[in-house]
């Protein structure tokens, strides 16, 4: 075989195969591993793109309840101050204007007065700022109680720690937004608003005696007020669920992990 | 008989295998390049194969056609991967069936290249009988049949969980 041994053909040929089927074990191993690294990758910009999206939420929110902080304040102690003047002031026109119509006058502007009030509270409750959540609620529940023939109830603990003025606000606006479902469409006799703290979980949760809230309708989320509360619940963190109450109504339950 | 192919079934084996495997890959690389195109290079090839069966290399083994083809599917093997890279079907690329048929056509192919390559010269210049090529050639085919079959069972699978 002009000097060529069969072992030396075979070991020509091993030497050339093996190295081809490393080179070929080679490819696939690197798009095996270059396939898992975009993967990764694609996660890791996934998560930046939810954090910055999460980021510009609470920035708008932060910079609605600014405003809304701020219109609140220029209602009640703006507007507000100058409707109190215009009723002293029509009090002390006495015998210069007629009884009946003195009292129209003063019977209209203490109507505008009060929804001005309720406008500015709705809006930002100076409690909140003030005294925190828990104040703010119970508030809620004695204004709502007051305007019709729903019974609002407030049961839970008296004070809150570890607990952001910033966290605050969002779960105020969560409980007045189920509050407000459930005043306006669940057609209850008795809503519940409760806040409870313990080993470092805060629950709030928001319970009526109405006729629930369809499944389809949980689903789809498409109303605002709906949307509203996922949303928030979403920025805070926090964990939302809507839950049949026996033998009827809804209940709201948010779960936000604190440190206290 | 030495270098000989005896009835020719592995010339046209290897023609028939030609097409299949270009409309696989047409098929795995989303209908492209279209059919006509695809058409006019296996014509091509098809005619060259027939040259060499013909007036070429005869009832030898038609080692430059089986070149030329393993080197055209070892080609489109690496670009089919790279192909993957780009579109992922899958997130887990290894749970894709055809990239473990695209594996066994890589081994046996790009392994077999150069065993076809020096079959010429094994045959006429060393005048070797063949056997260490056939045990080559018979290893790489069990290797990337296995892969081949390994994708079928996967697709298998795949369609009866559907």
């Amino acid at each position: 075989m002009d000097g060529v041994s069969s072992t030396e053909i075979a070991l020509m040929f091993a030497v050339g195969t093996g190295a081809i089927l490393l080179l070929v074990t080679a490819i696939v191993l690197f798009v095996v591993f270059y396939q898992k690294k975009m993967l990764q990758e694609q996660i890791h910009r996934q998560e930046l793109e939810t954090a910055y999206q999460r980021k510009m939420l609470l920035a708008t929110l932060e910079s609605q309840e600014n405003e809304r902080s701020r219109i609140s304040k220029e209602l009640h102690d703006g507007v507000g101050v100058m409707i109190q003047s215009v009723l002293t002031n029509v009090q002390a026109l006495g015998d210069r204007v007629e009884a009946d119509v003195r009292h129209d006058i003063t019977e209209a502007v203490t109507h505008t007065h009060q929804t001005l009030r309720e406008i500015s509270f709705d809006l930002m409750p100076a409690s909140l700022e003030r005294f925190g959540l828990i104040h703010a609620l119970k508030e809620l529940c004695t204004r709502l109680g007051k305007r019709g023939s729903v019974r609002l109830v407030y049961t839970g603990d008296d004070s809150l720690s570890d607990v952001s003025g910033e966290q605050q606000v969002l779960l105020y606006r969560i409980a007045q937004e189920a509050v407000n479902n459930a005043w306006r469409h669940s057609q209850a006799t008795e809503i519940t608003v409760e806040v409870s703290q313990s080993q470092g979980q805060l629950t709030l949760r928001v319970s009526d005696n109405g006729r629930g809230i369809p499944p389809e309708v949980q689903k789809q989320s498409s109303g605002l007020g709906l949307f509203n509360l996922r949303t928030r619940a979403e920025v805070l963190g926090a964990t939302l669920e809507f839950t049949h109450l026996q033998p009827s109504g809804t209940g709201v339950h948010v779960q936000l992990a604190t440190h206290g | 008989m030495m270098g000989m192919n005896p009835n020719l079934v592995h010339a046209f084996y290897g023609m028939l295998e030609l097409i299949f495997v270009f409309f696989i890959y047409q098929r795995l690389f989303n209908n492209r390049p279209r059919t006509a195109v695809v058409i006019v290079v296996l014509v091509f090839l098809l005619t060259a194969a027939v040259l060499n069966l013909l007036i070429g290399q005869g009832t030898n083994i038609n080692s430059y056609s089986f070149t030329a083809q393993a080197f055209i599917y070892s080609v489109l093997a690496v670009v089919y991967f790279f192909y993957l890279l780009q579109h992922p079907p899958v997130v887990m690329i290894q749970r894709f069936p055809p990239f473990w048929f695209n594996v066994g056509v890589m081994v046996y192919f790009s392994g077999n290249l150069i065993l076809f390559t020096l079959t010429h010269y094994l045959v006429h210049q060393l005048k070797n009988d063949l056997m260490i090529y056939w045990t080559f050639h018979n290893v790489l085919f069990l290797f990337g049949t296995g892969f081949m079959c390994l994708s079928l069972w996967m697709e298998y699978r795949l369609q009866k969980s559907r």
